[in-house]
């Protein structure tokens, strides 16, 4: 199939034929709809438009090169012999990646897009782009450099405008790792620092810093101007290249990789015992090693503790500059929340960032999470940060388990409370000393369990449920006038709670 | 002994539209939050809370105004993004590597996932820890326990939609004695609808005494079993 995409919809015929044309592709859709069901066609072609016809190719353009690329391979061949039953001189129907709006997205890009090197003889880090973007100079994203220039991949990985070297926030644990990204920021390729591979626990800042120093490679301003880096996950390049294996396109795959000045592969583990996939790496790690071009890569481990990675793979992973993450300290957590808060614009109390620096240990990732969760929260909910609302938002994540409160336990706990025993729980007693500590039982039995009422009267010496109804609204209303009781209530409640 | 009408099970298909969703305070936060796509941290949200609390419900409302399907997360595989957002249904028994690359591959494109399970994420018995450190970064809107006004709504529904007539007084009598939970209403008008045909005489207190006895609250853990074993319906 041929996928030269932007330059075969300026070829289509004119628009006479326009309406005629408007009117198969409806009856085309109505039958896709009808044979893949309302759901399916919702989901997936929908945002189907059409180009326009050419001798007998039909164009079909998607949104993104993802939908096109599923749709080539789920509905192509049905698409085909729609369009056939309609116009038998159609005798294929191309996907393409674009929208109807006439400007293809290659056409937008093409003044961004160096023509990729396809010659190693091009020197790297000449300066390329010329003319900086005018607008909104740090929206670049890091895009697949296609030698044809063809279609800006709608599904390219976006970099995290967060995730700078401004933004990240430095400690013992992370100094060298930091120091070394920054390196390969300023002078790509240089002596020593290629390829950088850098490793750590989970959420300790590896993203963070391949996406910095992509950023840094990708500013217009930069001095020598910017380049073109390739960043994926390694699940990324893996689907990737299945799907480019699928659709008999791995040379297209291949020389979209070989075409960047930078690559920076994120998570490297995932390529553990996928054979293929590590292959293939490997090939496009030499082919850009041997033309000097700069490659990043993280893991969460070391490339000699990566086992299930080929021997070859993992001696030439580690023959650049190997750098790691430690774990953080706990300055180093109350700095980065510090850090976050301040950017935020928001005042939380130094007690909060403290609880949450003593309390969230495990790494950054989960530290900035509940950050973020307490800042929405408050946001959403229009509250302030406390340590009260802290604990409230937090509990899944400071507690192990939400405790089902059981109705002994609120016995127990009551009966402690009020210094009487626990067998005048059930006892058929009825002075005020132990009938009222019983009636707070029953009401936080019905708050705090969903067991049904006559289960609840039956732990209290098979009182009937009425009891339990009477014993609910009676400490009900106790609460509304007496203030200290209510107190008391609470204070139980939240007791058994925590 | 009398022949008795054969009871099948009848499994009324859910009806997962916006206008029957049952508003109340325990699930207020939980439709602020989905009402707020935009403001979710990471573009993603995890609803949870207790089994028949609606959060399947809710996930279709969402997935609805999004445009997507609901996936569900036993079977879950992942094949690459969704095209405009994701929402999964028992994420907690969705394969882990599945899940984490349908997070990674929607937040590296931005586009929201929503999940939804029985336990907060941070509960879930992860063993990947690249999915389990972001589970535990995640926003969650929890449904908190039903309130009474949610129930008598609940019930009241669940018998109007099998077309069962009970009295007002009937239903409170029966959701005096039930355990306080959506699921035991919907089982309850389960065990209606059931018992009636069986008994062929419509709503009568036998009927209702039976169903009470079919949904005792099941013994806790840590309870005396033998004083809570529920009393099977086929001794009556």
């Amino acid at each position: 199939m041929d996928y030269r995409g932007a330059s075969f919809v300026n070829d289509v015929t004119p628009s006479s034929a326009a309406p005629q044309l408007a009117t198969i592709w409806a009856r085309v859709r109505g039958r896709l709809q009808q044979q893949v069901g309302e759901v399916e066609y919702r989901t997936w072609l929908r945002q189907m438009t059409m180009a326009g016809i050419s001798g007998d190719e039909v164009t079909v353009l998607l949104p993104t090169r993802f939908l096109r690329d599923w749709v080539r391979s789920h509905y192509g061949e049905l698409l085909t012999t729609l369009w056939q039953a309609e116009t038998p001189n159609v005798r294929r129907v191309v996907l393409n990646v674009g929208s109807e709006a006439g400007e293809s997205p290659a056409n937008a890009l093409a003044e961004s897009v160096s023509p990729a090197p396809k010659t190693a003889e091009l020197h790297y880090f000449e300066p390329r782009h010329a003319e900086p973007r005018t607008a909104e100079p740090r929206s670049i994203e890091p895009r697949w450099a296609d030698p044809r220039g063809d279609e800006r991949p709608a599904d390219a990985a976006t970099l995290d405008p967060r995730f700078t070297f401004e933004s990240f926030v430095v400690g013992k644990p992370n100094e060298f790792a930091c120091a070394c990204a920054r390196r390969v920021a300023e002078l790509p390729a240089s002596q020593g620092f290629n390829p950088l591979f850098l490793y750590g626990g989970v959420g300790l800042g590896k993203t963070h810093l391949m996406h910095a120093i992509a950023w840094e490679l990708t500013d217009p301003k930069r001095p020598g101007g910017p380049l073109t880096v390739t960043y994926m996950s390694a699940e990324r390049f893996m689907y990737r290249f299945i799907a480019a294996i699928r659709a008999n396109a791995t040379i297209d795959f291949k020389e979209q990789l070989r075409a960047s000045h930078v690559l920076m592969i994120d998570d490297l583990q995932f390529l553990v015992g996928k054979d293929a996939t590590q292959e293939e790496f490997f090939h496009t790690f030499n082919a850009l090693v041997d033309a000097g071009r700069q490659i990043v890569v993280s893991a969460d481990k070391s490339p000699a503790d990566l086992s299930g990675l080929e021997e070859r793979v993992r001696t030439r992973l580690g023959c650049g500059m190997v750098a790691d993450l430690h774990a953080t300290t706990f300055e180093l957590r109350v700095s980065i929340l510090g850090a976050k808060a301040a950017k935020a614009g928001l005042d939380i109390p130094p007690k909060v960032l403290e609880f949450l620096s003593h309390k969230i240990t495990s790494n950054v990732r989960e530290l900035e999470g509940a950050l973020n969760r307490l800042i929405a929260h408050a946001n959403l909910f229009n509250r302030s940060i406390t340590l009260e609302t802290t604990q409230e938002v937090l509990h899944d994540i400071l507690k192990a388990h939400d405790r089902r409160v059981t109705i002994e336990e609120i016995q127990r706990r009551v009966a402690e409370h009020y210094n009487i025993r626990l067998t005048d729980m059930a006892s058929p007693r009825r002075a005020r000393a132990v009938a009222r500590p019983r009636q707070v039982a029953m009401y936080l039995a019905k708050q705090l369990t969903s067991r049904s009422l006559p289960e609840i009267g039956r732990k209290f010496g098979n009182r009937d449920h009425t009891t339990v109804m009477h014993a609910v609204s009676r400490v009900g209303e106790l609460m509304a006038v007496e203030a200290a009781f209510a107190e008391d209530v609470e204070l139980l409640r939240r007791m058994l709670e925590s | 002994m009398m022949p008795r009408q054969f009871a099948l099970p009848f499994a009324l298909s859910q009806d997962y539209a916006e206008s029957s969703f049952l508003h109340a305070p325990c699930n207020e936060a939980a439709l602020i939050w989905l009402a707020q796509t935009q403001d979710w941290p990471m573009h993603r949200l995890a609803l949870w809370g207790r089994e028949g609390s609606g959060k399947s419900h809710l996930l279709h409302i969402w997935a609805n105004r999004q445009g997507c399907a609901v996936l569900r997360g036993p079977g879950l595989r992942f094949t690459g993004p969704e095209p405009v957002a994701a929402a999964v249904d028992d994420a907690d028994y969705a394969p882990e590597a599945d899940l984490l690359h349908l997070l990674n591959a929607m937040a590296e494109l931005g586009r929201p996932v929503l999940i939804a399970a029985r336990a907060a994420p941070a509960r879930w018995p992860t063993v990947l820890p690249d999915l389990a450190s972001r589970l535990r970064a995640m926003t969650t809107a929890e449904i908190l326990p039903a309130d009474d006004d949610l129930l008598r709504a609940l019930l009241s529904r669940l018998l109007r939609e099998r077309q069962l007539r009970v009295t007002d007084e009937m239903q409170s009598w029966l959701r005096l004695r039930l355990p306080r939970t959506q699921q035991a209403m919907y089982q309850a008008a389960a065990q209606v609808d059931r018992l009636t045909l069986l008994f062929g005489r419509g709503m009568t207190m036998q009927v209702a005494r039976a169903v009470v006895a079919a949904l005792q609250d099941p013994p806790a853990l840590d309870e005396d079993f033998a004083s809570a074993l529920p009393v099977s319906v086929g001794l009556l």
